[in-house]
C-alpha cells in the first residue's frame, strides 16, 4: 500500500497531495523563502508521481493542485515564526524522498517528527537574547558600559516577549510595548552609567527590528515574486512604525520630565 | 600597508569576534540546529569582517555591504554544500550583522517625529542597502555548480 508505485490511484494522490500541502506548509511557517518552498513541493511532488501538479505560493499562503484539477488545495499561512532547525529538518526529508529511499508512510511520520521539533527552553532564549544585545550594541559604537545596559534590556525584553507569548498577546501591541520597555531599561540605566543611550537602545531593538523581512522582501523581488515581496515589505514597514512608536513616546516622556531631549 | 596597524587589528578581531557572538544568538532565538551553530556565527564574523575592513578602507556603507555580502554568500553556498544543509540556515542567520536594522528603525523613527528630512535620507540609504544585499545574494546564488546539475 505505501511502497511507492508508479501510478497512485486516487486515495493514494490525495495522501501525496496532502504530505506535500503540510510540508510546504512546515517550510513556509518557518521562515523559508517563496521559491524555495516551491521547488521543494515540486520535487517532492515528482519523486512520489504525482502527476501535473502544479503551485502557487504567497508569504501567506499555499494554492496548488494536482491531476488536472482533480485535487486542488489551498492552505492560509497567517502566522510566521522562524525555526531554522524545522526547516533544515524537512530539506534533509525531501533529499531523502528524491534520493527514493522513502515512502510515504514513512516520510509522513518524518514530516510529523519535524513539525514537533521544539523552540530552545526558555532560559536559554534568555541568555540568548540578552548576549545578542549586548553584542550589536558594541557593534553599533557603544561603549562596554552602554554594552551593560543594553545587555539588561535584552534580559528584559526577551523575557516580556515570552510572556507575551505565553498570553496570546496580538502582535502589534506586542512590539509597540516590548520596545517601550527596551527604552525605559536603557535611558536610565546609560543615564547612571554615564554613557550614551542610543547605542544601547538600536543594540537592543535588533531583537525586534525586521532588518531580514526587509532584505528578503526585496530578495523576493529580485526572484519575481513581486506579491510576496510587496507582502514582507508591508509588513516590515508596520513593524518598524511600531517600534518607533514605542520608542518615540517613552522618549518623548523622558524629555517632557527631565527637560533633555534625546535623539 | 602601514593602514593596518596593531590597534586596528585589535579593534577588527574585537569586532569579528562580537559579530560572530550575536550571528550565534540570533542562530539560537531562530532554533538553529544545535550542529549547524558554530558555522552560523563564523559567516556572521566573517561578513562582518569583510564590512569593517572596506569601511576602514574608506568605503561608504552601500559599498562596503556588496563587498561583504559576496564572500558570505560564496561561504554559505560552500558550507551548504559541505554539511547537507539548506543555504536558508546560515543566509538568515549570518546575514543579521549586515542587515539594515537600525537604519529601518531610524526612518519610521524621524518619520513619526515629523522629521522628514532625515527620514528621507534614512529611508533612501536603508532601502539601498537592501537592494545591493539582495542584488549581491541573487548574484551568487545564480552562479551555477560546476558539477552534478540534476
Amino acid at each position: 500500500m505505501s511502497e511507492r508505485v508508479l501510478y497512485p490511484d486516487e486515495e493514494q494522490r490525495r495522501r501525496i497531495m496532502d504530505f506535500i500541502m503540510a510540508a510546504g506548509q512546515t517550510l513556509l511557517e518557518n521562515g523559508a523563502e517563496v521559491f524555495r518552498v516551491e521547488q521543494t513541493m515540486e520535487i517532492m511532488a515528482r519523486s512520489f508521481h504525482l502527476r501535473e501538479f502544479h503551485v502557487y505560493i504567497l508569504t501567506n499562503g499555499i494554492f496548488a493542485s494536482a491531476g488536472t484539477a482533480e485535487i486542488s488545495e489551498v492552505r492560509n499561512v497567517p502566522v510566521r515564526t522562524t525555526h531554522l532547525g524545522r526547516v533544515a529538518a524537512v530539506n534533509e526529508l525531501s533529499r531523502q524522498i528524491a534520493a527514493g529511499g522513502l515512502t510515504l508512510d514513512e516520510a509522513e511520520a518524518q514530516l510529523a517528527r519535524a513539525q514537533r521539533i521544539p523552540f530552545p527552553n526558555d532560559r536559554v532564549q534568555l541568555v540568548a537574547g540578552l548576549s545578542g544585545a549586548f553584542c550589536f550594541a558594541m557593534i553599533f559604537g557603544g561603549t562596554l558600559r552602554a554594552g551593560l545596559a543594553a545587555a539588561v534590556a535584552g534580559l528584559a525584553a526577551s523575557s516580556y516577549l515570552l510572556l507575551c507569548e505565553r498570553l496570546n498577546l496580538p502582535g502589534g501591541f506586542r512590539k509597540i510595548t516590548t520596545a517601550s520597555l527596551i527604552t525605559l531599561v536603557c535611558l536610565p540605566l546609560c543615564h547612571l552609567l554615564g554613557t550614551e543611550a542610543s547605542h544601547a537602545i538600536i543594540g537592543t531593538l535588533m531583537i525586534l527590528t525586521p532588518g531580514i523581512a526587509f532584505t528578503m522582501g526585496i530578495r523576493d523581488f529580485v526572484q519575481g515574486d513581486y506579491l510576496s515581496g510587496t507582502i514582507r515589505m508591508i509588513d516590515a514597514l508596520l513593524v518598524a512604525a511600531c517600534i518607533a512608536i514605542g520608542t518615540g513616546f517613552v522618549l518623548w516622556c523622558y524629555s517632557l520630565l527631565t527637560g533633555v531631549n534625546i535623539a | 600597508m602601514s593602514l593596518l596597524t596593531n590597534a586596528v587589528i585589535g579593534t577588527l578581531v574585537a569586532q569579528f569576534f562580537l559579530a560572530a557572538a550575536g550571528t550565534l544568538s540570533f542562530a539560537i532565538l531562530f532554533a538553529c540546529p544545535r550542529r549547524l551553530l558554530p558555522y552560523c556565527a563564523l559567516v556572521g564574523g566573517v561578513g562582518w569582517l569583510v564590512y569593517e575592513l572596506a569601511v576602514l578602507l574608506g568605503a561608504d556603507s552601500t559599498t562596503a555591504s556588496l563587498l561583504a555580502v559576496i564572500p558570505l554568500t560564496l561561504l554559505t553556498r560552500v558550507l551548504a554544500i559541505l554539511l547537507k544543509a539548506p543555504v536558508t540556515v546560515f543566509l538568515l542567520t549570518g546575514i543579521f550583522p549586515l542587515v539594515p536594522g537600525a537604519g529601518i528603525y531610524y526612518t519610521a523613527y524621524y518619520f513619526i517625529q515629523n522629521n522628514n528630512a532625515l527620514a528621507l535620507s534614512n529611508g533612501i540609504s536603508t532601502f539601498k542597502i537592501a537592494v545591493v544585499l539582495a542584488t549581491g545574494i541573487a548574484l551568487v546564488l545564480g552562479i551555477p555548480l560546476p558539477h552534478r546539475r540534476r
